[in-house]
């Protein structure tokens, strides 16, 4: 009886979120999902006018710049979780055991970033970056990053590791003061030195923040659409291009192709990679829990 | 407290209702379209709507601007989800398919009346603005599209301008980007993100060497009619790979767009010419370049493929009002857009530097004699005689193809013999 009404109040405290998570992600998740088999520019009242198949997925698997899309999206992802959470590991041992006078000041600057706007991080990178921008300007060149299909998307990553490398910094910051400090002094009694210290002791202890970290990041890294859509477009010619800009080309671009049905079809794909990745990691986390 | 509670959510409603009521005695006319940043526009939109209101006691006009690039971003929901605004505009070329064929648009006409008809005149047969036989937008303002230079800028390089209805080859151009280089300028600011940017100059460059003319031979091309592997459309490329290789435009360009950072650039003097600028911003051009007693600007067709090329302009008009047909409000909808392309407004636009689509409802020879030198020029570029070029198409895969082509040209990851043959391809030309 108990547990009977313990369900039944459970769920009416539910209902509103419920509600809300129904309507505004799952709702729209299938509906653009039904859309990605049907042929709609985004104009029509009725969305599921013209069924298609499998039509749209096969535009976008014969289109090249879906491959550069999804390459760059893994290249961006790998540039987060792996050498944003690297950075901000050193970064964040670095300050914690400096023992900095102002390393609260430090934290801070670091932090900044995080607060502004990506769309302005962008517009502000994009400054430094052109041909005439202040990056040239320092190192004497004339060169232009931007349209540099080798370097622009290291530079994207580049650009999103300085936003928001911060915000993994205060993660591991919080993990580092809750460490058993016990454990350090008794390494110390040990006779331990830093290195051993450091990837003995404290980068395992850290491993569920890391998790974290890299959760999160990747997550973001999926998502990544301002920074690019600012900095380049997807540009020069769709190299740079990540999968949610290469849906945006495909849905909304001005002078672009007009077919939210193959916008569709590259957000299932979108879905279907982070699906897969979760997947993969709670299967994971099981196998070691269970060693 | 539940009785307190009660009593403040009573009197929210009551307010809340009342000041809806308030709101509903009002009829709200909204009118949307891409134009923001064009101040002729926006200064000519004001006027019509204070005169609108003032005719309509009770009706007010929502005026509403997005840029180019984030119009659709709007547009496309508000249609689809049926809340779209009662007047809007549609780029042109295959959205304006999309959006007739979706069923979004009042047919001009059957619903504009003789009056209306008259002020539009020969515009009634520009193809851009009807399908399948009928009107369905009213064209606002008319443009030409081209390359503005500065003067004194041309003269500190030691060129000469070329005589009014000329234009420079492609060599000379490139000429004067490497003159231009040497001073640490570009020859041209280019903002080829926007796709047009790229395809008008394309177009034009065909055109230059279309001996059908005005067959529209580009208009075949994309329907697979003829093969784009002949000179005309070789030339073309070869022309911009010439423009782009020899260092005419910056490197970066490829990740500049047009209306914000190259025409933003040239503004600030960074580059000698504008390239696919147009009378849409002669409003906006720096004053200190065009006052009432000298002009430092000059216009000038896309460049030349050679001396003995034609002459070839890219003339049409630019923003292009709809009306929805599903609007409530359809009559009042109608009775704006009618007043937009009115005498009256037509003489409002000029007087806002923004060249009207009307031509033929206002006095040419005043217009052109305006104070607004710059407008003034425009008005000639438009009266211009020599070949006009489609820039409007609604083969929207065929461009797409055309534009990354072009654009992985510029990179040097595709060649000319390559876009030729994957254009053959994808347009299904089968010989």
């Amino acid at each position: 009886m108990i547990y009977k009404t313990f369900h039944v109040k459970t769920l009416f405290y539910l209902l509103p979120a419920l509600f809300i998570f129904l309507v505004f992600n799952v709702l729209p998740g299938l509906t653009s999902l039904v859309l990605s088999f049907f042929d709609f520019t985004g104009f029509e009242t009725n969305l599921f006018r013209k069924f298609v198949g499998f039509d749209n997925f096969i535009k976008i698997y014969e289109d090249k710049y879906f491959w550069i899309a999804l390459k760059n999206t893994f290249l961006f992802v790998f540039g987060a979780v792996f050498i944003q959470t690297g950075i901000a590991l050193i970064l964040s041992i670095f300050i914690f055991f400096g023992n900095f006078k102002f390393s609260v000041l430090i934290r801070s600057i670091i932090f900044f970033p995080c607060v502004l706007a990506p769309v302005s991080v962008g517009l502000v990178w994009k400054k430094i970056l052109e041909q005439d921008g202040v990056l040239n300007a320092i190192l004497g060149l004339d060169f232009s990053w931007l349209s540099s299909l080798s370097l622009v998307m290291w530079l994207i990553i580049m650009v999103n590791t300085w936003q928001w490398i911060g915000y993994n910094l205060v993660i591991y910051y919080a993990g580092l003061q809750s460490l058993n400090i016990e454990l350090l002094e008794a390494s110390d009694i040990d006779g331990a030195n830093w290195n051993q210290k450091i990837f003995s002791i404290v980068i395992p202890l850290l491993w569920p923040t890391t998790i974290l970290n890299m959760i999160l990041n990747l997550i973001g890294g999926f998502r990544a659409f301002d920074i690019v859509y600012v900095l380049t477009r997807g540009g020069p010619a769709h190299y740079s291009e990540v999968l949610a800009s290469y849906l945006y080309y495909y849905s909304f671009a001005a002078g672009g192709p007009n077919k939210m049905g193959v916008g569709a079809s590259v957000a299932f794909v979108i879905f279907a990679c982070i699906l897969t990745i979760a997947l993969a990691r709670i299967f994971i986390s099981k196998r070691i829990e269970k060693n | 407290m539940f009785k307190h509670l009660f009593k403040v959510l009573t009197s929210t409603l009551i307010i809340s209702l009342g000041l809806g009521n308030i709101a509903k005695a009002e009829t709200v006319i909204s009118v949307v379209d891409w134009q923001s940043g064009v101040g002729g526009i926006t200064n000519a939109y004001a006027d019509f709507i204070k005169k609108f209101e003032a005719d309509n006691p009770g009706v007010k006009v929502e005026y509403t601007q997005y840029t180019v690039t984030t119009y659709n971003e709007f547009l496309k929901p508000a249609l689809s989800s049926g809340q779209g605004p009662d007047v809007f505009a549609v780029y042109p070329g295959p959205d304006v398919d999309e959006v007739v064929n979706a069923g979004h648009l009042a047919n001009l006409s059957e619903l504009a009346d003789d009056e209306w008809k008259g002020w539009l005149g020969n515009n009634i047969n520009i193809p851009e603005l009807g399908r399948n036989g009928n009107l369905y937008m009213a064209p606002q303002d008319a443009f030409t599209e081209e390359i503005w230079v500065y003067n004194d800028m041309i003269a500190d390089l030691g060129f000469d301008l070329p005589a009014f209805g000329d234009s420079y080859t492609v060599d000379e151009w490139v000429a004067i980007g490497k003159a231009a280089k040497e001073k640490g300028l570009d020859g041209l600011m280019f903002g080829p993100v926007e796709s047009w940017c790229v395809l008008d100059g394309f177009a034009n460059f065909v055109n230059q060497q279309n001996d059908d003319y005005p067959t529209d031979v580009l208009g075949l091309a994309y329907d697979g009619e003829i093969t784009w592997d002949q000179p005309m459309f070789r030339d073309a490329l070869q022309a911009y790979k010439t423009l782009h290789d020899n260092g005419v435009w910056r490197e970066d360009s490829l990740s500049m767009d047009y209306q914000v950072q190259a025409w933003g650039k040239w503004i600030d003097r960074e580059g000698v010419g504008i390239y696919c600028n147009g009378d849409w911003f002669i409003s906006s051009a720096p004053a200190e370049y065009n006052t009432p007693d000298s002009l430092g600007i000059t216009m000038m067709s896309y460049p030349k493929l050679s001396k003995d090329s034609p002459m070839v302009y890219n003339k049409a008009t630019g923003t292009n009002l709809g009306v929805n047909a599903n609007s409530p409000n359809l009559d009042l909808a109608l009775e704006f857009v009618k007043l937009t392309n009115s005498p009256w407004a037509s003489e409002t636009f000029a007087g806002y530097g923004q060249i009207p689509a009307n031509l033929a409802a206002v006095d040419m020879g005043a217009l052109a004699a305006s104070p607004n030198l710059l407008f003034n020029e425009g008005i000639k570029m438009l009266a211009t005689e020599g070949r006009n070029t489609n820039i409007y198409y609604s083969q929207a895969e065929p461009m797409k193809h055309l534009y990354d082509g072009i654009m992985e040209m510029f990179l040097g990851v595709t060649t000319i013999d390559e876009i030729v043959e994957k254009m053959n391809k994808e347009t299904g030309f089968s010989g």
